[in-house]
């Protein structure tokens, strides 16, 4: 009875198995870490392709041209505009001229008990029931969004971020020294 | 005169035979299904077949379980995160429906007793690694234990869940079940 009972059970976690994984394959979750931007090729980075004879008139194509005539910080050449920002690049944004959306991505006990000042709490337990009122009542998609949690190895804000830009944010970023980083350095909090 | 035997469920006519009122029968019936009940809830929230917020295949649900996976820092690379981020909801879905309907009743118990011993397993070592993480046990329902971190109670839930697995083990699946129509020899007319 036991014996049928594991081969049943075997096949049952088989088949769920197998299922899973066309299911992964078929419509897999875009990461933070998947989603990275791929190192920038610098102009000496492609291999050099070896000239021909008699092929010298051939212009090149020109892969690190840009524009100069961009307003916004990020560069325009980046295939995204989410990545991990340090403490003195958050305190850049946070000082230019446009208003940035500070996200707190650890739990409500944890930021009552102090964060960044103007900071809105949205931990990854307030997606469970679809877009938080938070996110459409006091943010803005066009505007920059900052996520941070505790620092060190805490993973809340990377999956805050992408849970924003699933919803349509357009530039996120990840501070990635969080909370920690902020008190060390000495930089004021607001309770 | 019509022969219900093995397979006899498929016969026009058979059925899995009349259930009387037993403890024998009632109970484990009883214990089986609120148990596949409770895995297919937790399955379906998990998979997010359907939200009104994200549709079919909700991706803020796949998030959530991913999510929950991926907090027990097992040291799962990407692919194998995702991939038992699908798999897990998805034996918990079939384990629950088969439960339910009492067919492969004793294998089902057999894959719920493993995944309860799993997340026992996995919430002691959380425990015990002094981690505060949110179980995403029944998506945003939150049954039983709340919103709090995975704790005493969620070992204490998964341990009753077990004994139900374990139950339906050892008392076999009770009466209605399909697995009952396997083993039913009896006639009926025409």
């Amino acid at each position: 009875m036991i014996g049928r009972a594991l081969v049943q059970g075997a096949c049952i976690a088989a088949v769920a198995l197998a299922i899973g994984t066309v299911h992964a394959l078929m419509k897999p979750l875009r990461t933070w870490d998947s989603e990275a931007p791929k190192p920038r090729q610098g102009p000496v980075s492609p291999a050099p392709k070896p000239s021909l004879p008699g092929d010298g008139g051939a212009a090149p194509t020109a892969p690190h041209a840009q524009p100069s005539n961009q307003l916004s910080p990020p560069t325009p050449a980046a295939p995204h505009d989410e990545r991990m920002i340090t403490l003195a690049r958050l305190k850049e944004l946070m000082a230019g001229a446009l208003p940035v959306q500070v996200v707190d991505a650890r739990e409500p006990h944890e930021f009552a008990q102090g964060r960044i000042p103007g900071a809105i709490n949205l931990p990854p337990s307030a997606f469970s029931g679809g877009i938080p009122e938070a996110v459409n009542q006091r943010m803005s998609r066009d505007l920059a969004a900052i996520v941070y949690c505790s620092g060190g190895n805490c993973d809340a804000s990377k999956s805050v971020a992408m849970r924003l830009k699933d919803m349509g944010f357009s530039q996120v970023y990840v501070y990635e020294d969080g909370y920690t980083g902020w008190t060390m350095a000495g930089e004021a909090v607001e309770k | 005169m019509k022969n219900c035997s093995a397979g006899s469920c498929r016969v026009p006519g058979c059925s899995p035979g009349p259930c009387g009122l037993s403890l024998r029968s009632g109970v484990p019936a009883v214990v089986r299904m609120v148990l596949g009940g409770l895995l297919v809830l937790a399955g379906w929230t998990k998979l997010g077949i359907y939200t009104q917020a994200g549709g079919f295949f909700d991706t803020t649900a796949y998030r959530n379980t991913y999510d929950a996976v991926h907090a027990f820092h097992l040291g799962l690379g990407e692919q194998t995160l995702q991939v038992v981020a699908r798999a897990l909801p998805w034996t918990e879905l079939i384990t629950g429906l088969l439960l339910i309907f009492g067919l492969w009743a004793r294998g089902a118990a057999v894959v719920a007793i493993a995944m309860m011993l799993a997340f026992i397993g996995g919430i002691a070592s959380l425990m015990l690694r002094g981690m505060d993480v949110k179980c995403g046990c029944f998506g945003a329902l939150k049954l039983f234990c709340g919103d709090q971190p995975m704790g005493w109670c969620h070992l204490i839930r998964n341990t009753v869940m077990a004994g139900a697995g374990l139950l339906v083990l050892l008392a076999g699946p009770g009466c209605p079940a399909l697995d009952n129509c396997r083993k039913a020899t009896q006639t009926s007319r025409p």
